[in-house]
């Protein structure tokens, strides 16, 4: 077994920098987490942390059962693929991958079997003979992905190994580290600022913001659930749309209120929304779950609000539309087939079973636990 | 296009005047050393010798005694530079990659006492010296310990400095990746870094061994008859009446030979990007 259990884990840098704030997580045994958040979150500092390269301040870290924090590195039984590779410029493929065998002496013909195993793996047979600078960026990768594999250790970590490819490469080493995975039944922690990555590749995402944990969940959830607007805003692509509007009553229906918008809300979220009639709140919605009204299969008009198009983004599949609602820019994924331009008033419709509310205070998601994925494809 | 042309002629035009610069008076050194002296002593000294006078080589060796200055000058520089080299690894290693109080300060330290002549220290040196000899009874002045020390010290600030900017291209991740691969610290050191920092570690060996090579000043000072450098050698060919510059001249190219032998050893690794590839570039 190969659980990593953080344990209220604080990192103070001698600086007085404090990185990560009482961090809790628990990683079961061969699973895939991602550690997600924009650059000085603490993620790379936690992940730092769970190898030994970083003294942990306060709180525990244990690997497979065992607190690890006076362990050295070397004794953790971690492996690490670091963004930059790190490869040993003088050694070649095959003495990178043999390095720490070598030195926990391992028999040589199981070395050897090992290495080749692993490069069969990651098909890099033909450049064991190879040093790193003869190498392109995604070989060095495979390499240094290599490099942990042969060891195997209890537990991989990953610090952002593919942000140095470039975006077709990525995808590519999205899927075969997310294969690898599967087939090595390993336990994985990556770190990662890239969403998709994130969402593609985790079994549980760790959001991170500020040395903080802001919410641990599988993808789905961390994308119809999100705990705040932190978290809302920064998964998915294009973002989550922000507008700052009122809730108001008329009679017994309650509506989402800005100068010319006003959209209905749905029953379901009276009971959460009722503290906040007649406050500013954030009002939270995707771009996908805004349509244009031609292609809305039942418009109607308590869901729609007239927006002015500044720019259209034909993608292909979708069309981005750029546009102002009442004094808010928003963005709408919306059918291919639109005749929207420039310049025009467009009539969008809103899915208000998808849409979030925020607290303006605290930031938190008002209608947490409502979006309870019951039309969305199970996780596999 | 045309521009193009002028800009690539200019170009040459700099280069060669800069390497006519730098190598003539090697190759003036080089002509004169198999000249014979009346040849050097005329109005109109000719580029092109008519005559050359090889025994000029030979004579050197027993006009002055070459020989033993030659092992001296081999001795001191050849210790020196192994001190200085071992010390500025780790010192450099030390500053560049682990944080420690004081860490700053110590670097600075070494980067100021570089803007002081040298000649400032000739004659605390040479104090310094006698009261050890004076207090604990051992030599220095005139022996191969007190050039050695000496020379080490002059060079070490300087050795540590340029090793310290190495080990800073050197990217931590190396060592990092080491010591989850199993290594300890003093492993990762000599297993990884050192190897990735030869370019370095050889700049700093030549840098050091020319410098304590080249001496003349304290030399003058801190040798007797016995521990004379070679550098000093080449005074002894001045006489009083008249030098025999031919005899100067070969002695210099004698004296040229190791360094050129070192640089022609060395020189690949001053070959750069040598750790290009371990980690993104």
């Amino acid at each position: 077994m190969a659980e990593v259990i953080l344990k209220d884990v604080v990192k103070v840098y001698p600086n007085g920098f404090k990185a990560v704030h009482g961090a809790n997580l628990e990683v079961e045994d061969k699973e895939f987490v991602v550690l997600l958040g924009p650059s000085g979150c603490g993620k790379t500092t936690t992940l730092r942390m769970i190898a030994g390269l970083e003294e942990i301040t306060e709180g525990t870290v244990s690997i497979g059962g065992r607190v690890v924090n006076d362990v050295e590195p070397k004794d953790r039984d971690i492996a690490m693929v670091f963004q930059n590779y790190a490869l040993y410029p003088h050694m070649t493929v095959y003495e990178n991958m043999a390095f720490g065998l070598k030195l926990r002496k391992v028999p040589k013909p199981e070395i050897d079997k090992r290495v080749k195993e692993a490069a069969n793996i990651l098909g890099i047979e033909g450049l064991l003979d190879r040093k790193p600078k003869q190498l392109s960026g995604g070989q060095r990768q495979r390499v240094a992905v290599g490099r942990a594999i042969v060891r195997n250790p209890k537990v991989f970590l990953f610090d952002e190994p593919l942000s140095n490819l470039d975006a077709k490469l990525r995808t590519q080493m999205r899927a075969e580290l997310k294969r690898l995975h599967k087939n090595l039944q390993a336990t994985i922690i990556y770190v990662t600022h890239d969403q998709v990555e994130a969402m593609t590749m985790a079994d549980k995402i760790v959001i991170m913001k500020d040395g903080v944990i802001q919410q641990i969940g599988d993808p789905y959830s961390v994308y119809f659930e999100p705990v705040n607007k932190f978290v809302a805003g920064f998964i998915g692509t294009p973002s989550m749309n922000f507008i700052g509007a009122k809730v108001s009553k008329e009679g017994e229906k309650l509506w989402i209120h800005k100068d010319s918008m006003k959209l209905l809300i749905p029953e379901r979220y009276y009971e959460r929304l009722a503290p906040y009639v007649g406050k500013e709140v954030v009002f939270g919605v995707r771009p996908e779950n805004i349509y244009d009204k031609m292609f809305a299969v039942t418009p109607s008009e308590e869901f729609v609000a007239e927006g002015k198009v500044d720019v259209v983004e034909p993608l292909g599949s979708e069309t981005l539309i750029h546009a102002t609602i009442a004094g808010d820019d928003i963005v709408a994924k919306v059918d291919p087939k639109t005749r929207a331009q420039a310049g025009d008033t467009i009539d969008l419709v809103f899915d208000m079973n998808m849409v979030h509310v925020f607290d303006k205070e605290t930031e938190e998601n008002v209608l947490m636990g409502l979006h309870s994925a019951e039309e969305e494809p199970k996780v596999e | 296009m045309k521009k193009k042309v002028l800009k690539r002629a200019l170009k040459i035009t700099g280069i060669v005047f800069l390497l006519l610069f730098v190598l003539f008076p090697l190759y003036w050194l080089l002509i004169s050393s198999l000249k014979y002296s009346e040849d050097i002593y005329t109005m109109h000294p000719s580029l092109f010798p008519s005559r050359i006078r090889l025994s000029n080589y030979v004579d050197i060796w027993k006009t002055v005694p070459m020989a033993k200055y030659y092992k001296n000058s081999l001795i001191v520089s050849v210790s020196s530079m192994i001190l200085a080299t071992i010390v500025a690894t780790f010192a450099g290693y030390a500053l560049s990659k682990f944080k420690f109080p004081g860490r700053k300060t110590v670097g600075v330290t070494f980067l100021v006492t570089q803007m002081f002549p040298g000649i400032l220290f000739l004659l605390p040196y040479y104090l310094i010296f006698i009261f050890i000899k004076n207090t604990l009874g051992i030599p220095l002045i005139g022996t191969y310990p007190g050039l050695i020390i000496t020379y080490t010290a002059f060079v070490g600030p300087f050795a540590i400095w340029v090793m310290r900017g190495y080990f800073d291209t050197v990217p931590s991740e190396l060592r990092e990746a080491a010591l989850i691969d199993g290594c300890g610290n003093f492993r990762a050191f000599t297993k990884i870094i050192l190897p990735a920092a030869k370019p370095g570690i050889a700049t700093v060996a030549i840098l050091s061994f020319m410098k304590s090579w080249n001496e003349v000043l304290f030399a003058t000072v801190l040798t007797n008859n016995d521990t004379r450098t070679l550098p000093l050698g080449l005074y002894e060919f001045q006489q009083e009446f008249m030098t025999s510059w031919n005899l100067v001249m070969a002695a210099g190219v004698v004296i040229s030979i190791p360094v050129l032998i070192f640089f022609i050893f060395l020189q690949r690794y001053f070959v750069s990007g040598f750790t290009s590839g371990a980690v993104k570039g």
